[in-house]
C-alpha cells in the first residue's frame, strides 16, 4: 500500500512536470494568441483588451497556475480557430482513440502469447522459422502502410468493411467496433511481431531453468509446463515491453486514424497543428501524456502482480 | 521394484557422440535406500535423471532398460511416463533456490502433484493435505509457509518444501539428486534425518545421489560407486566402507574428513 | 581476419546495399524528371517507360521513389546525428559530473521519455512549422532523451573504472577523459542504439510526411506519396505499394543489419 501511494505521488509529480514543460514550450513560441484569435487587422486596443481578458499580461507562473487549475476542473481553454471550449472538442473523441488502443492491445495479447509460446515449443522447426521470418518483415512495416494494405485487401478486394465508412459509437456500438477492428489490426501488427519475438526468446531462456525440470518431475506435460509454469515467468520482461508499446501505440493510433478516416484525437491534433491552434494542441498533448503516464503506472502495478519478488522496497 | 538393466546414455549434441553412462545396472527393492556415489562428471546425475524420466528424448541416445514395476521408462508412452512422474516416482534436486518456481506461492507448488494425479480430491482436501505435508517435513507455521513465495524462505526451508512437494502423493521411489550439497552442514544433517524418517514411516525407497560418502554412510543400506560413467564397485555400506576393493573408492573414503563444505556441481 | 557473418547480417547488408545504391543513383540520375507532369500518363500502370507507373499528375513513380527514399534517408541521418550529438553531450556531462545538474536533467529526461518520440516530434513541428529541416530538428530533439539516457548510464558505469582512474592520476583533464578515454568505450552500445534510432527516425519521418506535417513539396517523400496514393488505391494500387515497399526495404535491411551485428 505504501508502495502504491509512493508510485501515485510520483505519477502526479511527473504529470505536473509534463504539463509545465508543455506549457513552457507553448508560452515561449513567437506569436501572440490574442492576435491569432482576432486576426492581424484588429486594432491594438482590442488586442490589448483581449490580452487583459485572457490574462496574458500576468507572469508566466501565475498563468501556469491558472491553466492547471482550469485543467483540473476540466476546462481546457478556448480553441483559437473554432472559438469553442477545447473540452467539448476532445471529450467525445477520446473514447474513439481509447477503443482503438484497447482493441489493438487485446489483439497483441491474444495473438502474440500463443504465437510466442508455439515458436519456443517447436524451436528450430519449420513453423518456428516461418513465424520468425514473418516477424522480421512485419516489424519493418510502418503501421500506416499496413493500414493501407488492409484497406486494399480487406476493404476494396474482399469487401469485409467499407473504407471510410466509419460509424460513430454514439450511433451504433456494434458497427463501430466492427469498423475499428481493421485499424486496430494495423496498429497491433508491428507490436504483435515484436512481442512474439520477445516472448519466444524469454520462454526459451526460462525453459533452461531448474524449476521447469521440477515441473516435469511432477507429471506435467509440455503444454502444462509452458502455460502454467513458464508463461508467468516469461511474461515479466514482456510486461515492461508492452508498457512501452502502449505508449508508442498512442502515436501509432494517431497515424492509423488518419489512414482509416476515423475522427479521433489524432484528427483534431493534426488539424490543430496545421491551424496553429495551440490551446487544442496543448490540451491533447497533455491528455496523451496523462494517458501514457497512467499506463506506465498500471504497468508497474501489473509488474508487481506478476513478479512477487519486487514488492514494497 | 526398480530394475535398471544395461543402461547406456549417449549425448548427440556434439559432433562426436559422447557416452556419459556405460552398462549401468541397478536393482532396488521397496523401502530400500541406495546411495549412488561418485565425483562430479561420473554420470550419477545423468543416471538419476534417466530413471526419473527427465532426460529429453531428442539429443540423447539411450540403450538398455529402466523397468519401474515392469514399465520401461525409456520406451513407454509419454502419457504413461507422466502418470508415474510425481505419483510413483518423485525427485528432489540439488538447488532448492532455483527448483521452485519463483512466481507462485509455496502452497500451489506443494499441491501440484496432487492436483495432477488425484483429480477426485476437492480443493479443501488438497489444501489440508499440503498443510499436513508441510508439517510432516517439520516446517513450523505451515499456514504461513503455504502462503509464502520461494524467495521468502531460507535454503533449508526450501529443500523441506521440495521434499513435501515430492512426497505428497506418497511415491514408491524418491530420487534425491544431491539434495544437501547446496546447504550448510547443520541443515544437511537435518535433511538426512528427515529423509530417514520418511523412509521409516512411509516405506519409500530412496535413491540418494551424492559425492559425499559420509552422508551416504549415515543414510544408505547399499552403495553404488561410479567413476567416468561406469560402476566401479557396489555392495552394502559395511562392505564398501570396511573393505573397499577399488583404489578409487579408497580415495573417496580417504577424502571424507576434508570434504564437509566442498561444493561440486 | 575474415569471419563468416550470420544470415541476418548478410541479408541486412544486401538489402541496405540495394537501398543505398538506389538512393545514390537517385541523387545523380533518375529515369524521368521526378517533377515533370505528363497529362497523358496520369495514373498509368507499370510499363517499360514507367517501371512503377505514374501518379495522378503523370509523374514517374520510380523516379519519385528514388528521390523520396533519398529525402527519407537524409532526414533520418540528420535526425540521428542531431539526436546523437546533443544526446552524447548531455549524457556524457551529466553522467561524468553527476550532482544537481545531472539530477535535474534526468528528471526532465524521464518526463520526456514518457512521450512517444513521434508525439514529441509533432509537438515541436507544431511550434516550428513543417518542412524538411524542421522535421530534422523536431525529431532530433525528440531523440535526444533516449541517447542521453544510454550515454549517461555508460559514463556512470565507466567513470570509476581503473583505466579512467589511471588517466586521472596521470593528470588528464576532465574533458580529455570524457572524450578520449570514456567516449570510445561507449561506442558498442552507442552504435546499436544509433541503428535502432535510425530505423525509428525513418518510420517517424515517413509517418509525419504521411500526415502532411513533415517534408513539404516540392521535396518528394515516401510518406507523402503514400498519403496521396491512398485516394487512388483501388484504381492504381501500385502507386501505394511501390513507395511502401521501398520504405520496408530500407527499414528491414537496417534492422536485420543491426540485429546481425549484435549477434556476432
Amino acid at each position: 500500500m505504501k508502495y502504491f501511494a509512493k508510485k501515485l505521488i510520483g505519477l502526479f509529480a511527473t504529470l505536473l512536470a509534463v504539463s509545465f514543460l508543455v506549457f513552457l514550450a507553448f508560452a515561449v513560441i513567437p506569436g501572440d494568441p490574442a492576435t491569432a484569435m482576432l486576426g492581424t487587422q484588429a486594432t491594438p486596443e482590442r488586442i490589448e483588451a483581449l490580452r487583459e481578458e485572457m490574462g496574458l499580461n500576468e507572469p508566466l507562473l501565475v498563468r501556469y497556475a491558472a491553466w492547471v487549475a482550469d485543467f483540473v476542473r476540466g476546462d481546457f481553454g478556448i480553441s483559437y480557430s473554432y472559438r469553442i471550449p477545447v473540452t467539448n472538442m476532445i471529450v467525445d473523441k477520446l473514447p474513439v482513440t481509447l477503443t482503438l488502443m484497447a482493441l489493438s492491445f487485446l489483439l497483441i495479447v491474444f495473438v502474440s502469447i500463443p504465437l510466442g509460446i508455439t515458436c519456443a515449443r517447436y524451436r528450430g522447426g519449420v513453423l518456428d522459422h516461418c513465424i520468425v521470418a514473418a516477424n522480421q518483415v512485419v516489424m519493418a512495416i510502418p503501421a500506416f502502410f499496413s493500414g493501407i494494405l488492409i484497406t486494399l485487401v480487406f476493404g476494396l478486394l474482399l469487401h469485409l468493411f467499407t473504407p471510410g465508412g466509419y460509424v460513430s459509437y454514439q450511433k451504433d456500438w456494434g458497427r463501430f467496433l466492427g469498423y475499428m477492428l481493421f485499424p486496430s489490426i494495423a496498429v497491433a501488427l508491428p507490436k504483435i511481431a515484436m512481442t512474439t519475438k520477445l516472448l519466444r526468446a524469454s520462454v526459451l531462456s526460462e525453459t533452461r531453468l531448474d524449476y521447469v525440470r521440477t515441473a516435469y518431475s511432477r507429471g506435467n506435460g509440455t503444454r502444462a509446463v509452458l502455460y502454467r509454469h513458464v508463461l508467468k515467468n516469461a511474461l515479466i520482461p514482456v510486461v515492461t515491453f508492452l508498457g512501452m508499446a502502449l505508449a508508442d501505440m498512442v502515436a501509432g493510433s494517431i497515424i492509423v486514424e488518419q489512414v482509416f478516416n476515423i475522427p479521433g484525437l489524432g484528427r483534431i491534433l493534426l488539424t490543430s497543428i496545421s491551424n496553429r491552434d495551440y490551446p487544442v494542441v496543448q490540451a491533447i498533448i497533455v491528455c496523451i501524456a496523462f494517458l501514457v503516464l497512467t499506463i506506465n503506472f498500471l504497468v508497474d502495478l501489473v509488474y508487481q502482480m506478476v513478479d512477487p519478488r519486487i514488492t514494497i522496497e | 521394484m526398480l530394475d535398471v538393466i544395461d543402461l547406456n546414455l549417449e549425448f548427440h549434441d556434439h559432433l562426436v557422440p559422447e557416452t556419459v553412462v556405460y552398462d549401468f545396472d541397478l536393482h532396488m527393492d521397496p523401502g530400500q535406500i541406495v546411495g549412488l556415489v561418485g565425483e562430479s562428471g561420473s554420470g550419477k546425475s545423468m543416471t538419476a535423471l534417466a530413471i526419473a524420466g527427465l532426460l529429453s528424448r531428442h539429443d540423447m541416445q539411450k540403450r538398455g532398460q529402466i523397468l519401474f514395476e515392469g514399465t520401461d521408462i525409456l520406451t513407454c508412452r509419454r502419457s504413461e511416463l507422466r502418470d508415474l512422474q510425481g505419483d510413483d516416482i518423485a525427485v528432489i534436486f540439488q538447488e532448492p533456490m532455483t527448483c521452485l518456481n519463483p512466481v507462485y506461492r509455496i502452497g500451489r507448488q506443494v499441491e501440484e502433484a496432487l492436483r495432477i494425479h488425484r483429480r477426485e480430491l476437492s480443493k479443501e482436501q488438497i489444501r489440508q493435505r499440503a498443510l499436513q505435508m508441510l508439517r510432516e517435513v517439520e516446517l513450523e507455521d505451515a499456514e504461513q509457509i503455504y502462503r509464502a513465495y520461494p524467495h521468502q524462505l531460507s535454503g533449508g526451508m526450501r529443500q523441506r518444501v521440495m521434499i513435501a512437494a515430492a512426497m505428497i502423493c506418497d511415491p514408491k521411489l524418491l530420487i534425491a539428486d544431491e539434495p544437501t550439497t547446496a546447504l550448510d552442514v547443520t541443515v544437511q544433517a537435518q535433511i538426512i534425518k528427515l529423509l530417514k524418517k520418511i523412509n521409516a514411516e512411509k516405506n519409500t525407497a530412496i535413491l540418494f545421489i551424492s559425492h559425499d560418502l559420509s552422508l551416504v554412510r549415515q543414510l544408505c543400506q547399499r552403495v553404488v560407486v561410479m567413476q567416468g560413467g561406469r560402476i566401479v564397485e557396489s555392495g552394502t555400506v559395511e562392505e564398501i566402507y570396511e573393505r573397499p576393493c577399488q583404489a578409487y573408492t579408497q580415495k573417496l573414503i580417504a577424502a571424507i574428513p576434508r570434504c564437509e563444505k566442498r561444493r561440486v556441481g | 581476419m575474415k569471419k563468416k557473418r550470420n544470415l541476418k547480417y548478410r541479408i541486412g547488408m544486401i538489402l541496405t546495399g540495394i537501398t543505398v545504391l538506389f538512393v545514390l543513383l537517385g541523387f545523380v540520375w533518375t529515369p524521368c524528371d521526378p517533377e515533370t507532369m505528363d497529362k497523358g500518363a496520369k495514373l498509368a500502370g507499370v510499363s517499360l517507360s514507367h517501371l512503377m507507373g505514374c501518379d495522378q499528375f503523370g509523374r514517374d513513380i520510380f523516379s519519385r521513389v528514388l528521390k523520396g527514399s533519398g529525402t527519407t534517408l537524409l532526414v533520418a541521418l540528420g535526425t540521428v546525428s542531431f539526436g546523437t550529438f546533443f544526446g552524447v553531450l548531455i549524457g556524457a556531462f551529466t553522467g561524468y559530473f553527476g550532482g544537481i545538474v545531472d539530477e535535474i536533467f534526468m528528471r526532465v529526461n524521464d518526463v520526456l521519455f514518457a512521450f512517444p518520440s513521434i508525439l514529441l516530434g509533432l509537438m515541436f513541428i507544431s511550434l516550428l512549422g513543417s518542412g524538411k529541416y524542421n522535421v530534422i530538428i523536431a525529431l532530433g530533439i525528440a531523440f535526444i532523451p533516449s541517447f542521453a539516457r544510454i550515454v549517461r548510464s555508460e559514463f556512470i558505469r565507466c567513470k570509476n573504472m581503473d583505466y579512467v582512474q589511471s588517466a586521472r592520476l596521470a593528470g588528464a583533464r576532465d574533458l580529455r577523459i570524457i572524450f578520449l578515454h570514456i567516449l570510445p568505450n561507449t561506442t558498442t552500445v552507442l552504435v546499436s542504439s544509433i541503428m535502432i534510432g535510425f530505423n525509428n527516425a525513418v518510420l517517424a519521418e515517413a509517418g509525419m510526411s504521411y500526415l502532411g506535417i513533415g517534408v513539404q513539396p516540392p521535396d518528394a517523400s515516401l510518406g507523402r506519396m503514400l498519403s496521396e496514393a491512398q485516394t487512388y488505391l483501388f484504381s492504381s494500387p501500385g502507386y501505394a505499394i511501390f513507395p511502401g515497399l521501398a520504405l520496408i526495404l530500407m527499414v528491414l535491411g537496417f534492422s536485420l543489419l543491426s540485429e546481425g551485428l549484435k549477434e556476432d
